[in-house]
C-alpha cells in the first residue's frame, strides 16, 4: 500500500477483511481493502450495491468491529465510536418527540455538554440550510429533503474531524439530491471536516469527490481510486465538461460498466 | 409546507385536521346504552329470571340514590379508590422497573422472565388469603393485591416496547458513543411509550379487578365488601349498583391514561400521517 507522507492521512484501512455470520454459511463482505482518507479531502466509496460500502463505512466510525486488519484514525487505532467522527445514514433518523433544533442539539446532550453554548451554532446551522422557521417544528411537520437537512445540521453541530456519510440524500428526488450535495460541499469546505461519502451514483461521486476509491463486488476491495482535479467550489456547470465525461467514462471502465 | 411557515407551525397543521372530525364515537357509545335498558326490560318483564337474580332496570336506578346517599358509601367507596390507585402506581412503577432493568440485561431476562411470566399465571383468587394472612384486612394488603395484578400487564409491555427503537436509530446513538444507560432514556423509553400505554390500560382494570376480588376474600370495607354485604340481605339492586360503580370506575380509568397518553405520546396522537416517511418513525 503506497505511504504518502506529505499530505496526513486521517483515516487507513489496511487489509480490513469483514465476515458475516448469516445461519450457517459465512458471507464475505470486505477481503482485504486499503483505503485512505487524507486530511480535509472529499472520498467517496463508489462500487456497485453489496459491495460492503456501508460496512466499511460502519467499521470506520466504529459501529462494527472488522474481522481481520487494522483501522486507524489520525494516527489511533480504532477500538469504538469517537466523537470526532459524525455519522449520517439513508434515513434521516430524527427522533419524533423532539423538534428540529432538539434533534440537532442530540450529540451535544450525549456528550454531556452545556447545550446552551451551542443553541447559538445550531440556530446558524439551521439558518445556513434555511430551516430557521422550521427550528420548533416536529419531524412530521418537515418535508423528507427538510429532514435530511436538520440532520445535516445535527451532524456538523459538534464539529467532527471525520464525516461519514452512507448515502445521506438517496432516498430523495434528483431535484433535492442536488441541492443538498451543493449545501454539503458548502459546509464541508466552511468546516474544513474531511468527508467520506457512500454513493452507487458515478456523477455523484466525480462531481463531489476529490478522490474516488472505487470498490469491486463481494466481496469488496479497491480496484483503484480516481482523482478528481476540479476547482472548488464545484459549480453545476462542471457536469458539461468534457473531463467530467471523461471520469464518468473511466470510472464506468472500471466498474466494468463500460 | 407554506402554511407551516410560521412559528406556530404545529397548531396552523393540525386544526384543519380536527375541524374534520365528524361525529364523536362517545355517541356511538351513548347510543348502545337504551338498547342494553331495552332488551333488560324485555327480560325482567318476561320474568325469565327471578327478580332476586335479576332486577329490572327501574329498580336499579331508582336504588342508585339510596345507595350512593347512604353514610357509609363514601368510605367504602375511598377506601376501593385508594386501593387501586395506591396499587395501581406501586405495580405500574415496579413492572416499569423490572421492564427497564431487564430490558437491558439479556442476563437478568433469561435468569428471570420466565420465573416473573410463570409468577403471572397464579390467580388472585389463590394469593389473596396469603396476602390477607400478611398485610391483615387493611388498604396496604388490598393495594399490594392490586399492585400484583396489574404489575405484568405494564413489566411485559415496557419489555416488549423497547425492543421497538428504530435500527437505524439505535445506530445513531451508537456512534455518537453513547452509553446504554443513554440509549435507553433517549431512545427506547420514548419508542416504547405507545406501547406502554397499552399495558397501563390493561393494568388499570387489572388492578381494580385485584382490588374487589381481594375485598372478596376478606376486608372490613370497600365497595367489594359492601357488595357482599348487600347480596347476603338480597339487596340485588343495590348490589347491581355498585356493580354500575365498577363499570365508572372502569372508564374512568380509562379515560384519564388515554388523555395522559395525548399529551406524553404528543407524536403518536397529532401527527399528520405521513406514509411517504413512516419507515424513519415509530
Ligand atoms: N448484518 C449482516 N448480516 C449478514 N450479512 C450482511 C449483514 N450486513 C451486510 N451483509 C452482507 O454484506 C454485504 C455487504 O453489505 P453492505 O450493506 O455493506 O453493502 P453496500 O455496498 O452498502 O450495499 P448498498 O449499496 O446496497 O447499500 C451484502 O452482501 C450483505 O448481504
Ligand atoms: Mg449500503
Amino acid at each position: 500500500m503506497p505511504k504518502n507522507n506529505d499530505s496526513k492521512v486521517l483515516v487507513r484501512l489496511e487489509g480490513v477483511s469483514k465476515k458475516y455470520q448469516s445461519g450457517s454459511n459465512e458471507i464475505v463482505a470486505l477481503s482485504g481493502l486499503d483505503l485512505e482518507a487524507r486530511e480535509g479531502e472529499f472520498l467517496s466509496l463508489l462500487g456497485p450495491s453489496g459491495c460492503g460500502k456501508s460496512t466499511a463505512l460502519n467499521i470506520m466510525g466504529g459501529l462494527l468491529k472488522a474481522s481481520e486488519g487494522i483501522i486507524t484514525i489520525a494516527g489511533e487505532e480504532m477500538t469504538k465510536p469517537r466523537r470526532d467522527i459524525g455519522m449520517m445514514f439513508q434515513q434521516a433518523v430524527m427522533f419524533p418527540w423532539r423538534t428540529t433544533i432538539e434533534n440537532v442539539l442530540l450529540p451535544i446532550e450525549v456528550f454531556g455538554l452545556n447545550k446552551k453554548d451551542y443553541v447559538a451554532k445550531a440556530e446558524e446551522l439551521l439558518e445556513m440550510v434555511g430551516m430557521t422557521e422550521f427550528a420548533k417544528s416536529y419531524p412530521w411537520q418537515l418535508s423528507g429533503g427538510m429532514q435530511q437537512r436538520a440532520a445535516l445540521c445535527r451532524v456538523l453541530i459538534h464539529h467532527p474531524k471525520l464525516l461519514l456519510l452512507d448515502e445521506p440524500f438517496g432516498a430523495l428526488d434528483e431535484f433535492t439530491r442536488e441541492t443538498m450535495n451543493q449545501e454539503l460541499l458548502r459546509l464541508q469546505s466552511h468546516s474544513g471536516s474531511t468527508a467520506v461519502l457512500v454513493t452507487h451514483n458515478i456523477s455523484e461521486a466525480v462531481f463531489m469527490s476529490d478522490r474516488i476509491a472505487v470498490m469491486s463486488a463481494r466481496p469488496g476491495r479497491l480496484i483503484g481510486v480516481i482523482d478528481v482535479p476540479f476547482e472548488r467550489p464545484r459549480k453545476p456547470e462542471l457536469y458539461g465538461r468534457p473531463e467530467f465525461t471523461k471520469l464518468v467514462v473511466q470510472a464506468r471502465e472500471m466498474l466494468g460498466l463500460a | 409546507m407554506s402554511t407551516a411557515a410560521t412559528s406556530g407551525a404545529q397548531a396552523t397543521l393540525l386544526d384543519p385536521q380536527k375541524k374534520r372530525r365528524k361525529v364523536s364515537p362517545y355517541w356511538i357509545t351513548a347510543a348502545l346504552f337504551p338498547a342494553i335498558l331495552l332488551v333488560w326490560f324485555v327480560v325482567t318483564q318476561l320474568e325469565v329470571l327471578h327478580p332476586i337474580l335479576l332486577p329490572g332496570p327501574e329498580a336499579v336506578l331508582t336504588s342508585i340514590p339510596r345507595v350512593l346517599g347512604s353514610e357509609t358509601f363514601g368510605i367504602h367507596a375511598s377506601r376501593t379508590l385508594i386501593e387501586t390507585l395506591a396499587g395501581f402506581a406501586l405495580g405500574a412503577a415496579v413492572g416499569f422497573l423490572l421492564g427497564l432493568l431487564l430490558g437491558s440485561s439479556s442476563v437478568l431476562r433469561a435468569a428471570y422472565l420466565p420465573a416473573l411470566s410463570a409468577l403471572e399465571a397464579v390467580p388472585t383468587v389463590i394469593i389473596a388469603p396469603l396476602i390477607i394472612a400478611w398485610f391483615g384486612f387493611g388498604i396496604e394488603g388490598k393495594a399490594v393485591q392490586a399492585a400484583i395484578a396489574c404489575f405484568y400487564a405494564v413489566f411485559i409491555t415496557t419489555l416488549s416496547g423497547l425492543s421497538l427503537a428504530n435500527a437505524n436509530s439505535v445506530s445513531l446513538m451508537q456512534s455518537l458513543g453513547a452509553s446504554k444507560l443513554q440509549t435507553l432514556l433517549k431512545l427506547r423509553v420514548p419508542s416504547a411509550l405507545p406501547v406502554i400505554f397499552g399495558g397501563l390500560q390493561l393494568g388499570a382494570t387489572t388492578a381494580i379487578i385485584g382490588a374487589i376480588v381481594s375485598e372478596f376474600v376478606g376486608a372490613d370495607a370497600g365497595l367489594g365488601f359492601l357488595l357482599l354485604r348487600y347480596r347476603s340481605s338480597y339487596d340485588t339492586p343495590a348490589a347491581w349498583v355498585l356493580i354500575l360503580c365498577f363499570l365508572v370506575i372502569g372508564v374512568s380509568a380509562y379515560l384519564l391514561i388515554s388523555f395522559a397518553e395525548k399529551r406524553i405520546v404528543f407524536w403518536r396522537s397529532t401527527a399528520v400521517s405521513r406514509p411517504d416517511l413512516e419507515k424513519n418513525d415509530h
